[in-house]
């Protein structure tokens, strides 16, 4: 992005920017930062959730083992076939059939997943599942004497495998109830019942990023994979696929040992159900009222942000995005905006320089598109204007170039030169000189030291020598009046004006009449207007050839060789004059022609006021 | 540097050049060795995928038990899944089993018909297939690599025989407990059973209730048929588990008065009722088939031409030779 260092667009460009950054950075942050707190909170409520629900399942299901041990050992039937002493085999298979059934019912009422066994003193061994017993008797088994020694329940934590049955390679956690006479108090034998916790595991432990932790009174155990480990005192046993002891106590997982050491920390008095964080993991517990295990879920923090950095990662990127976007808007809206201004700025160095062919392009309808027009329309103009001026330039020096031609007219000349000789040979030298004088002045006035204006005063002088000449030339044919009131003498006008009026009159009236003529110039003010009047008694012209002229002059149409003078003299001051400039032609044939020129004396007095005080400014300095 | 100089050094140049060749000939001789006993190395042991259709009973239990013993004596790694006795659990479990890329995938299937779709696609993966304790329909699948099983036609008939020695002449009615509806070993041993049975013309088949391979449905049913006032003199169940479940719903309707019961597996809790003198017989049907099956295995990875079926027969068992019984 090209912007410049000052100027309109960029000051849009910053505005624009800042503020539509201001509402990303902050619109994306609060989105980001509710998302952030969103989620860790849901992760957190997740694996609260979870832990309640799998915590929940397991006290429902361990309190149905305990009240199916109960209702079992408390059976008054299977107390009396306990109590009746090793009879015969036939008797006891016969009992090991009917109380085995009898146990299946029962298991089947409560739950499938739950198997009880009955381990008599007397050799009696029933059974609720289809597994067969892996021994004949129990009785010498730790378990078996744990049970015994317990007034009541004893809860066995989770092993692998049924401790009486064949079975395949289940997880079961199993509890054991001494089998005491409800009469006597006497010891027949154990119940014990066991529930298979695979699918327990597999549905809550399996494929999770969370680490399912149960803590026991003795030692600790960790589900992972919906496999269990335990943690002991003294020594780890992995119980995944066989037994596998490890003696070092390092070889407890991290998340184990801090997450222990902070349960225990509490536990004195600490909720049944609560959530923690320590150093690298997040924790949530819930303790087990039947069994009283805890069971954990442990989740590293960094597993727990996982999701939490991800959603911060997109966040920061989705706004980056944003910003690119917002910045790349900022400036096409400044650009679109500044650009036709830029435009015209461009084009108006251009036409400084004089290139005046410039167009700005319309690039849009709206008010900066009409400015655009505006100004296109302005140039259009002013090109007009220069070339109209440029015309009129040219004009008026085509004008001034002929009028100095005409001045030194060849034709004039040789036949004023050639008067001149003939009255030095005729030994008139009086009127040799007049008319050398005459001459002199004529040329010195009409060249007028190279200025195009002269003051009235001059411009008498000048076609007076002109007359004074030509009279000389025609004798008696000629004769001429001049009249100029003093107050016009100094306004200024174009030079030559008068000359080819004189000259027309001379050569067009007076010299065709064969009686000779006058010739009468009259300047006077009229009306606040300076009259020029030119009048000549010679032949005149008949009314279609005034018009003629008239409308030549009014068209510029006039022939080199007929009223050129005249028109010249019309054009030069109508460019001087501008509209304060009238010129009148009458003439009647055989009565003579008038030539009437009006102009404005303020006008001509104005632009000598101005030159004569420009003069004095620039003379003082 | 004289001439003689010279040459004694060029010569141990030579000599330097001719150990430097032997060398590299001990280092290549080195370097294949090593090579060969890696690769023999990198022989990995096969993994095994096992899938049952249930694990509750006793017979399935030791089955299970058996083949994962076998797996980890030869060394194999092994997975197993139990289908709980539903074909779609069953083959869901396949299916995750197939996921995991083993090279023998050992099927204990639990009908003959519904299995195909996913063996297929095991075989597609290039998966050997060996059928344990059961087959599929021949219609649907018959890619597999073998199938070792008991002989369970077999198995019926005996049963039907011991019946027959049982009544002699006199005639009699017979109940059949079929084994499940669709399972290749319950259909041929009810096949074998009935055939059997033909050669004894005053033993009657008077009827059949499912069982299940299960002793609670086998005694719920049988309870319904005999409220429905169906009688009979002896019963012939495709299972031990389906013969304790009717032996204890007989035994407390009849009391002590006994009916003759025979069935198939040879399981510890109709031991008892054998030594006890409640029941007439059991087929034994090994469920200890980890060994043929390890046989298989070492023959085909060998590369042996391995045969398509194995078929094993048990012993009769009955109260005279009860205490032989190895009862699982």
């Amino acid at each position: 992005m090209n912007i410049r260092k000052e100027g309109v667009q960029r000051k849009i460009f910053v505005v624009f920017a800042a503020f539509a950054a201001a509402m990303v950075l902050v619109f994306g942050g609060v989105t980001a930062g509710y998302l952030l707190v969103n989620e860790v909170r849901e992760t957190k409520e997740s694996l609260m959730t979870d832990l309640t629900a799998i915590s929940d399942q397991f006290e429902r299901q361990t309190r149905t083992v305990y009240q199916i041990g109960k209702t079992v050992s408390e059976n008054r039937e299977i107390q009396k076939a306990l109590k009746r002493p090793s009879g015969s085999m036939e008797e006891r298979y016969w009992d090991d059939i009917f109380f085995s059934s009898e146990l299946l019912y029962i298991s089947k009422y409560f739950d499938e997943n739950i198997s009880v066994y009955v381990l008599g003193e007397n050799g009696s061994l029933f059974k609720s599942g289809y597994l067969s017993f892996c021994q004949e008797n129990y009785s010498g088994e730790e378990w078996y004497q744990t049970i015994r020694r317990e007034k009541d329940v004893t809860w066995f934590d989770i092993h692998m495998g049924s401790r009486v049955a064949v079975s395949p390679e289940n997880q079961y956690i199993s509890m054991g109830i001494p089998m005491n006479d409800l009469e006597t108090n006497r010891f027949l034998g154990v119940v014990l019942v066991e529930l298979k916790v695979d699918d327990i595991f597999a549905e809550y432990g399996k494929d999770r990023k969370e680490k399912l932790y149960m803590m026991h009174a003795d030692h600790e155990m960790v589900i992972e994979d919906s496999r269990v480990k335990f943690y002991g005192a003294e020594k780890l046993v992995d119980m995944n696929g066989g037994i596998q002891v490890y003696e070092d106590k390092k070889d407890c997982p991290a998340y184990m040992q801090e997450t222990a050491g902070q349960i225990r920390y509490w536990q004195r008095d600490f909720p049944s159900q609560s959530s923690f964080g320590t150093m690298g993991y997040y924790a949530s517990y819930a303790r087990m009222k039947t069994t009283e295990w805890i069971l954990v879920y442990v989740i590293r923090k960094r597993e727990l942000y996982e999701g939490v950095i991800l959603t911060a990662v997109l966040s920061l990127l989705a706004m980056m995005g944003m910003l690119a976007a917002t910045l790349r808007f900022s400036f096409f809206v400044s650009d679109s905006l500044t650009k036709p201004i830029r435009l015209l700025r461009e084009s108006a160095a251009e036409i400084a320089l004089g290139n005046l062919e410039v167009q700005v392009p319309r690039v849009s309808n709206d008010e900066i598109g009409e400015l655009s027009d505006q100004f296109n329309r302005m140039v259009g103009s002013l090109k007009e204007l220069l070339k109209r001026v440029y015309e009129e330039q040219e004009k008026q020096r085509a004008y001034e170039l002929m009028l100095l031609q005409a001045q030194i007219n060849p034709h004039f000349l040789y036949n004023t030169l050639g008067s001149l000789q003939w009255l030095i040979r005729m030994n008139q030298l009086a009127a040799a000189e007049k008319m050398t004088t005459a001459l002199t002045h004529f040329f010195k006035t009409g060249l007028n030291n190279g200025k195009d204006i002269i003051r009235l005063r001059e411009e008498l002088e000048n076609v007076e020598s002109y007359l004074t000449i030509q009279q000389l030339r025609y004798k008696s044919k000629l004769t001429f009046f001049v009249y100029m009131e003093k107050d016009v003498e100094e306004l200024e006008v174009p030079k030559l004006i008068l000359q080819p009026l004189v000259e027309n009159a001379l050569y067009h009236g007076i010299k065709p009449k064969e009686e000779g003529g006058f010739i009468d110039i009259h300047i006077c003010k009229e009306e606040g207007r300076v009259h020029i009047s030119v009048a000549d008694d010679g032949c005149g012209m008949d009314r279609l050839s005034l018009e003629s002229l008239r409308e030549g002059i009014s068209k510029g149409e006039v022939s080199r060789g007929d009223s050129y003078g005249l028109k010249n003299v019309d054009e030069r001051l109508r460019l001087f004059f501008k509209g304060s400039y009238d010129m009148k032609i009458e003439s009647s044939p055989g009565l003579g022609t008038s030539v009437n020129i009006y102009f404005n004396v303020s006008k001509a007095g104005s632009k000598t006021a101005d030159r004569r005080q420009n003069v004095q400014n620039s003379d003082c300095g | 540097m004289d001439m003689e100089s010279r040459k004694n050094g060029r010569d141990k140049r030579i000599r330097k050049n001719r150990i430097t060749k032997k060398h590299l000939i001990l280092m290549l001789g080195v370097f294949v060795v090593f090579l060969s006993g890696g690769c023999r190395q990198k022989e990995e042991l096969p993994f095994l995928a096992f899938s049952v259709y249930e694990q509750k009973t006793a017979r399935m239990a030791a089955l299970i038990g058996d083949v994962l013993s076998m797996a980890r004596e030869d060394g194999y790694s092994i997975e197993w899944r139990s289908g709980d006795g539903s074909i779609e659990k069953q083959k869901a479990d396949i299916r995750e089993l197939i996921g995991r890329k083993p090279e023998y995938l050992i099927v204990v299937p639990i009908q003959t018909l519904g299995l195909g779709e996913v063996l297929e696609e095991a075989r597609e993966q290039g998966i050997k297939i060996i059928f344990l304790d059961g087959m599929v329909d021949q219609e649907e699948f018959k890619d597999y690599l073998t199938v070792i099983r008991p002989d369970a036609r077999w198995e019926g008939e005996e049963c039907a025989k011991l019946l027959g020695a049982y009544f002699g002449g006199t005639e009699a009615k017979i109940l059949e407990i079929q084994g499940i509806a669709g399972n290749s070993q319950a259909q041929l041993r009810s096949v074998g059973f009935r055939n059997q049975l033909c050669e004894y013309p005053n033993l009657e088949l008077t009827g059949a209730v499912q069982g299940d391979f299960d002793r609670v449905t086998a005694g719920s049913n049988l309870q319904n048929f005999v409220e429905k006032s169906g009688s009979f003199d002896g019963i012939f169940c495709s299972s031990d588990e389906e013969g304790i479940g009717v032996l204890s719903v007989i035994g407390t309707a009849k009391g002590t008065e006994v009916c003759p019961i025979v069935s198939v597996n040879g399981q510890q809790d109709v031991k008892k009722a054998l030594m006890a003198g409640y029941y007439l017989g059991s087929v034994e049907s090994s469920p200890y088939l980890g060994q043929e099956l390890s046989s298989i295995i070492r023959r085909d990875m060998a590369g042996e031409e391995v045969e398509k079926e194995t078929l094993l027969r048990g012993v009769m068992y009955t109260e005279e030779n009860a205490k032989e019984m190895q009862g699982y």
